[in-house]
């Protein structure tokens, strides 16, 4: 019964990780590389269909209809745990397992296109994304510190391979090493984190610790310096992982280096990760200590916001102005932990895992544009390469602007309701001013989006500058006609989701309310 | 009341959304067929203006509380309805809006050159967002059309605009955005108060707005709304995007703009900065007026001062929204003082028809000198007689001649100003004056010769107002001579209304002058915020 019970909480990452090494034995017996994709695609499916179908509810699709109809009512079965309570599940996690999923697909489809375009492998690419989403899962799952940074690291070393993925290319290798170096670093830092909470409760179960930390407030040795050393490493590893001011120096040189496709992928999903991971940890096993670690979290995203917005501002290149917005965008979704942890309740976590799929939606329809664009002319991603693409590339221009006022907030798009649901939690939870300088902040990025629409819109392309190929692309686009069918299905598919759930977002919002509801006391 | 009073037909939304069907034949039979695309154009926005005059017919004028209301759930988790319906003062605003879509689309026939068909979308996108704003009974309704708006008006500047286009489009743009948000928080902070002390969860502004809300809150949140609505009308000192948007914008856009929306931040005043926090509001009166006197004085003095004719236009709609602004915010200063609201109201309306006019009269004159500089005009009338004659109406009726509309709102906007001070209302007189100064220098410097000699010809023959021009400027002509002559018509919509703010609103008089004044209040609450 109770491995029964750890497969079954464990299954979604298990067909993930199955899925991972079908796709690399594949590769090197069938030489229809096309496949790949779909196979991977197939593996994360499958992967977002298991964690749906475990509620109990699994009647022949009837759930799955449920997610997009009327929100996921989650009813019947309790949360369970598994492997001596390392691991549990429970609605906080499918919602999780599926954005994961969900992201991963959309970054299949993007990456396709890419890797034949530079020749790259496209096996190795597919497994490594594949093991990196099963790191997430396990993150999501995780209720034990070791688990979770287990699934941490799962999801880390992966992601630096791909950063580094076309190998040839300096800044791809650059981007890489960079990462590596300061992901390493802010792994060890959190590991001697968590190590500290471990050695001040003695357990190392999200649970235990809870216990232990109310053990200690109750003792009177709350207040205690050790503590707070613990969780200022525990935030501080938590700041490197998604880009937090100070900790984000990293971020634009390995955006701009490293393959469009996985930029796109690790500004979603990596930080999606982060922040449910993360959210979990602090929410369950540290919530009520939230004096110890929220005003450091405060200062962190208030510095996250500012500089990310105000050095967007100065980009011209798109790639470092994305990685900066998504700086900024770590800010904003920090804002939702502090109000979680100020108010108690777990409407600001459900803005977070609102946030995240707004978020995903329009960063990744956002790079797909890029990708798109760049696979159809050469493209060096600055803002002037933009000019005149509303004349040019009409459809592909209406998408980009509406994901730029997506990204900025305003209705009806998904962008808007993030900032509204978190702005809403920020402000039940009395913290106003913080939200009066989130949405300063909202205006001040406003330029930086909106300058990109003034580009493709209010400026002319500059005669033969698009036809004066850089010369890596000139050399790499001679092979094969490339499937870029799945960018722009892709592409579409977000600027659907971004309008949509623009429209209608009450589905949505319920899955993120219902995801919190068995979360408490995990 | 009436809250209820579903009839079948939801006429409503049909007018707000008549235009983005017709964005969707444009896109469907349009494409590349300019003849196709214009006539869808003119037929959805006649269509809608026809179903604004029938709604104003069906409207039950001595009849309080919303009209016409049509209600569906939107979004369930949050208690978020689709929510239509007017009242009064909506329903006129709906019915002006309605009536420059028509002229803007007539009188843009062959104005655009370059992607045509864009401009021509983005004008139907624009009116669904304009109605919207008016229409929408639920609050995030309100918010989401307020937004949405935003982005075509954004194109209209900024593809189609003059020279400087981009740095206009993107300072308006920023300007409202920054209003924009700022009352969102405060949308956020008044619907969970309610739902904090009412346990419901509601967007729904007329149960927002029966609400009392504790003097924390209301300062800054009527603080927070009002810089967005100020932004919008605009008040001095936060109008400099005006210029530059009016200038720059093409003229379909600068009639919109001028006509419906500076027309919404006085409506948002009225909408929810007096019905939600009336204690603030009575708080903040006399900065309002003041502000607003400064605003009527210095859009006037500027307005003289100026060498364009498109910029002098665009500051006389400063100095003429002062109107509005010291009218509504008199009116509330004393019980029983509905004049200076209706009052605004009237000019609200009157500035829409009268503006939008001379807003096509400088797009005309444009497209026929190529110049906006009033220096290079100049006995334009002998040619253009029809074109001139025009102008000298719509000049009379900004100038505030008796008989035409300007006259009415202006003197029931001050007369609202007299009763709460009379030296403020000698000052905002003296507004009038100046309006009737640079108006009529105006139209000296263009159409006459005041330099004495005649041989300042133009070097090319001038065609004067050709049918569709002048079918654009008709309808005009006639609401402006009916405002003036007939004011009651549109009165009688607004009594109501009017009178169920106002009664909001006197149960504050007598608690301001005891309370603290509106700045310690302020600064108590900002206090109250960290």
């Amino acid at each position: 019964m109770e491995l029964n019970n750890s497969v079954t909480v464990l299954l979604p990452g298990v067909v993930v990780a199955v899925s991972a090494v079908l796709v690399m034995v594949v590769d090197l017996f069938l030489r229809r590389k096309d496949v790949l994709a779909w196979l991977a695609a197939a593996g994360l499916l499958c992967g977002a269909a298991v964690a749906i179908g475990q509620w109990g509810e699994w009647t022949g699709g009837a759930a799955v209809w449920r997610v997009f109809t009327g929100g996921l009512t989650f009813g019947g079965r309790e949360a369970s745990a598994g492997f001596a309570g390392m691991i549990g599940h429970d609605h906080f996690a499918v919602y999780a397992v599926v954005l994961f999923c969900a992201i991963g697909v959309l970054a299949v489809m993007l990456s396709d296109e890419y890797l034949a375009r530079r020749g790259a492998a496209r096996g190795e690419f597919y497994g490594l994304l594949l093991l990196i989403v099963t790191g997430m899962i396990g993150m999501a799952i995780s209720t034990d510190v070791i688990a979770f940074f287990v699934s941490f690291e799962l999801m880390s070393l992966p992601t630096y391979v791909l950063a580094g993925y076309i190998w040839r290319d300096e800044r791809s290798s650059e981007a890489s090493l960079k990462y590596f170096v300061t992901g390493a670093f802010s792994s060890a830092i959190l590991a001697f984190g968590l190590a500290l909470l471990y050695a001040a409760t003695g357990a190392t179960s999200y649970a235990g610790i809870a216990a232990g930390l109310a053990r200690l407030q109750a003792g009177g040795l709350a207040a205690d310096g050790f503590l707070v050393v613990a969780f200022v490493l525990v935030v501080t590893g938590f700041a490197f992982k998604v880009s937090a001011v100070p900790f984000h120096s990293w971020a634009p040189d390995v955006y701009e280096g490293a393959p469009t496709p996985v930029t796109a992928f690790m500004a979603t999903a990596v930080k999606a990760a982060a922040f449910v991971g993360f959210a979990k940890l602090f929410f369950v096993a540290a919530g009520a200590q939230w004096a110890d670690w929220g005003h450091v979290m405060i200062v962190l995203a208030i510095l996250t916001m500012v500089v990310g917005n105000v050095l967007a501002l100065p980009q011209r290149n798109l790639k470092r102005m994305l990685a900066y917005s998504s700086i900024a965008h770590a800010g904003y979704l920090t804002l939702g932990l502090i109000a979680a942890g100020k108010s108690g309740d777990t409407v600001g976590v459900s803005a977070i895992l609102f946030y995240l799929a707004a978020y995903a939606l329009m960063n990744l329809g956002a790079f797909g544009v890029l990708i798109w664009i760049r696979a159809r002319r050469s493209y060096d991603y600055s803002l002037d390469g933009l000019a005149g693409l509303g004349r040019g590339m009409p459809g592909t221009a209406i998408l980009m602007a509406l994901f730029m006022v997506s990204l900025t907030g305003i209705p009806p798009t998904v962008g808007f309701w993030g900032k509204f649901y978190l702005f809403t939690a920020v402000i039940q939870a009395g913290l106003t001013w913080l939200a009066i300088v989130a949405v300063v902040m909202s205006a001040v990025s406003a330029y930086y989006y909106l300058r990109v629409v003034w580009y493709m819109y209010f400026r002319e392309a500059e005669e033969g500058a698009a036809a004066e190929a850089p010369a890596e692309g000139a050399a790499l686009e001679a092979g094969a006609p490339s499937p870029q069918a799945g960018v722009a299905g892709a592409v579409v598919i977000a600027g659907l989701g971004v309008l949509i759930v623009g429209l209608l977002p009450g589905p949505l919002l319920d899955a993120a309310k219902g995801a919190l509801r068995l979360l408490v006391g995990g | 009341m009436s809250w209820n009073d579903q009839i079948g037909f939801p006429v409503l939304s049909v007018i707000t959304f008549l235009p983005l069907a017709g964005v969707i034949a444009i896109l469907l039979f349009g494409r590349g067929r300019p003849q196709v695309y214009k006539v869808i154009a003119l037929v959805v926005t006649l269509a809608a203006f026809a179903l604004s005059v029938w709604m104003l017919v069906v409207f039950k004028v001595s009849q309080a509380g919303m009209q016409l209301a049509e209600s569906v759930s939107w979004i369930a988790p949050l208690n978020i309805r689709y929510g239509m319906g007017v009242d009064g003062i909506a329903a006129l605003l709906v019915f002006l809006t309605t009536l420059l879509g028509v002229v803007v689309i007539i009188a843009s026939w062959h104005y655009v050159k370059d992607r045509e068909m864009g401009f021509f979308i983005s004008l139907l996108l624009l009116e669904v967002g304009m109605v919207g704003v008016f229409c929408a009974t639920d609050l995030f309704l309100f918010y989401v059309f307020w937004e949405a708006m935003l982005i075509p008006m954004y194109f209209i500047i900024g593809i189609w605009g003059g020279p400087r286009r981009i740095y206009a489009a993107i300072k308006f743009f920023l300007f409202t955005l920054i209003g924009s948000l700022l009352m969102l928080l405060a949308i956020i902070a008044v619907v969970y108060y309610v739902k904090d002390h009412t346990g419901t969860l509601t967007f729904d502004i007329q149960s927002l707005s029966r609400v009392v809300y504790s003097y924390h809150l209301q300062y800054w949140a009527f603080l927070a709304f009002f810089v967005a609505f100020a932004i919008k009308v605009p008040m001095f000192p936060v109008h400099t995007w005006l210029p530059d948007a009016h200038v720059e914008a093409p003229t379909a856009g600068s009639v919109i703009l001028a006509g419906v929306l500076l027309k919404m931040g006085g409506y948002g005043m009225l909408r929810f900065c007096l019905p939600f926090f009336p204690d603030a509001a009575v708080a903040f009166v006399p900065w309002v007026v003041g502000l607003s006197v400064i605003a009527i004085i210095y859009g006037a003095l500027v307005a003289m001062m100026q060498k364009d004719l498109k910029k002098l236009v665009a500051y006389s709609s400063v100095s003429h929204m002062g109107f509005v602004t010291a009218g509504i915010f008199a009116g509330i200063a004393l019980v029983g003082n509905a004049a200076g609201v209706e009052g605004a109201i009237l000019v609200m309306l009157s500035h829409g028809f009268l503006t939008g006019a001379l807003f096509l009269m400088v797009g005309f004159l444009y497209e026929r000198t190529h110049t906006r500089e009033i220096a290079e005009m100049g006995t334009l009338g002998k040619p253009l007689p029809v074109l001139a004659g025009f102008f000298l109406f719509f000049s009379f009726g900004s100038l505030g001649l008796p008989g035409l509309s300007g006259f009415v709102g202006e003197f029931l906007s001050l007369y609202g100003v007299f009763e709460y001070s009379r030296w403020m209302a000698a000052v905002a007189a003296i507004g009038v004056i100046l309006a009737a100064a640079y108006l009529l220098w105006m139209f000296q410097r263009t159409m006459y010769n005041d330099r004495g000699d005649d041989e300042v010809k133009p070097s090319f023959p001038l065609k004067d107002l050709g049918a569709r021009e002048i079918a654009s400027l008709v309808p005009l002509v006639v609401f402006v001579i009916w405002l003036g002559v007939y004011p009651r018509t549109f009165l009688e919509f607004l009594h109501v209304p009017v009178q169920t703010i106002l009664d909001r609103v006197t149960p504050s008089l007598s608690d301001a002058s005891a309370g603290m004044g509106a700045l310690a209040q302020l600064v108590d609450s900002v206090r109250g915020l960290f």
